[in-house]
């Protein structure tokens, strides 16, 4: 099988290191075929689900935020919108997911993070997703909404698998905060893989970052003081 | 360049808000933080104009800047923080590994 793919990289992936994209092609049947863009395959979940009856204060604030910047009605947002998955990890988080008005969906994981694509077609083929996070008592997460023509999500944290679930579209995985590069697979129904590199950054090097800003106010703040009569 | 020119569209009826930063393409690194507050969001609005899906991340700190949370990151922007400090900072940042430009709409925080 190996030595029958094509391996075609996309964007980035010919730059070394970083965020970057590639895609692997099967050779039987798909070769040459770039796969869908973004998740524009299909939700399905947000139609076969029914929606929710009931939406906690912090959903309701999401979808009044992210919906008229997507040019959706948050009112009809909140009456499709969906709960995709409950009890999610550590924090026993619910993911609710809306489509809006230009079909991408936007999702939020209660307590932690969302997200709200422009366009269905925007992001990685076959997911969009959103990794890291986490607070002293909860862990890091890869969080995410696949299309229907993903069969499985991978993910590896400095080169060590993760579980990851695939439910109602969509995926769930917790690791430790410490990891430093993630790797996210994601396998289409028809054999073709794609895989994302993210840097997680530890807070550590972070803080340097702080450190180094905060060292750049103090010296023009020094220097436009020197340069006052 | 059209999308210099879009409008910046920021979360409103917070009780204290701050848009710390708007309308900039940013390369890889690249990193604001907003004045200290009680912070219950982060919104983290981005655009790849030129292709490459670079990755925004969000992330809270203590009002020191050096006890923080860790980064979130996504290559598809709105991304909201819904994480909370009772006093602190908040931050957006372009990814270390990104090998495009991200045109950063807005970074904005608040509470409420």
């Amino acid at each position: 099988m190996t030595t029958r793919r094509t391996r075609l990289l996309v964007g980035a992936a010919a730059l070394a290191g970083g965020a970057v994209l590639a895609v692997q092609l099967a050779g039987h049947g798909s070769a040459g075929r770039e796969p869908p863009q973004g998740v524009s395959a299909g939700v399905s979940a947000l139609d076969r689900l029914p929606p929710a009856a009931t939406v906690p204060a912090s959903v309701v604030r999401f979808v009044d935020t992210v919906a008229p910047q997507r040019d959706t009605d948050p009112q009809r947002a909140l009456a499709q919108i969906r709960k995709l998955r409950s009890d999610l990890g550590r924090a026993h988080s619910d993911l609710y997911a809306f489509r809006s008005a230009a079909g991408a969906p936007c999702f939020i994981l209660v307590g932690q993070v969302g997200i709200c694509a422009k366009s269905a077609t925007d992001g990685s083929p076959g997911l969009h997703w959103t990794i890291g996070g986490g607070t002293a008592s909860v862990p890091s997460n890869l969080v995410g909404i696949a299309s229907d023509d993903v069969r499985a999500v991978e993910l590896a944290i400095d080169g060590v698998s993760v579980p990851v679930s695939l439910v109602n579209n969509a995926v769930f995985a917790e690791y430790a905060t410490s990891g430093k590069n993630a790797v996210i697979t994601i396998v289409r129904k028809d054999g073709t893989r794609s895989t994302v590199q993210v840097q997680l950054e530890q807070p550590a090097a972070a803080a340097e970052d702080l450190q180094a800003i905060r060292k750049l106010l103090r010296e023009r703040a020094r220097s436009q003081g020197q340069a006052q009569p | 360049m059209a999308i210099m020119a879009a409008a910046v569209v920021t979360p409103a009826a917070l009780a204290w808000s701050q848009t710390y930063e708007q309308n900039v393409v940013w390369g890889a690194g690249s990193t604001k933080i907003s004045n200290a507050n009680s912070i219950t969001s982060n919104y983290v609005s981005f655009d790849d104009f030129q292709g490459g899906l670079p990755q925004m991340g969000t992330r809270l700190c203590d009002s020191s800047g050096l006890n923080c949370n860790h980064w979130r990151w996504s290559n598809t922007g709105l991304i909201t923080d819904e994480r909370n400090i009772a006093y602190g900072v908040a931050s957006c940042k372009a990814n270390s590994g990104n090998n495009y430009l991200v045109y950063v709409r807005y970074c904005a925080t608040g509470n409420g």
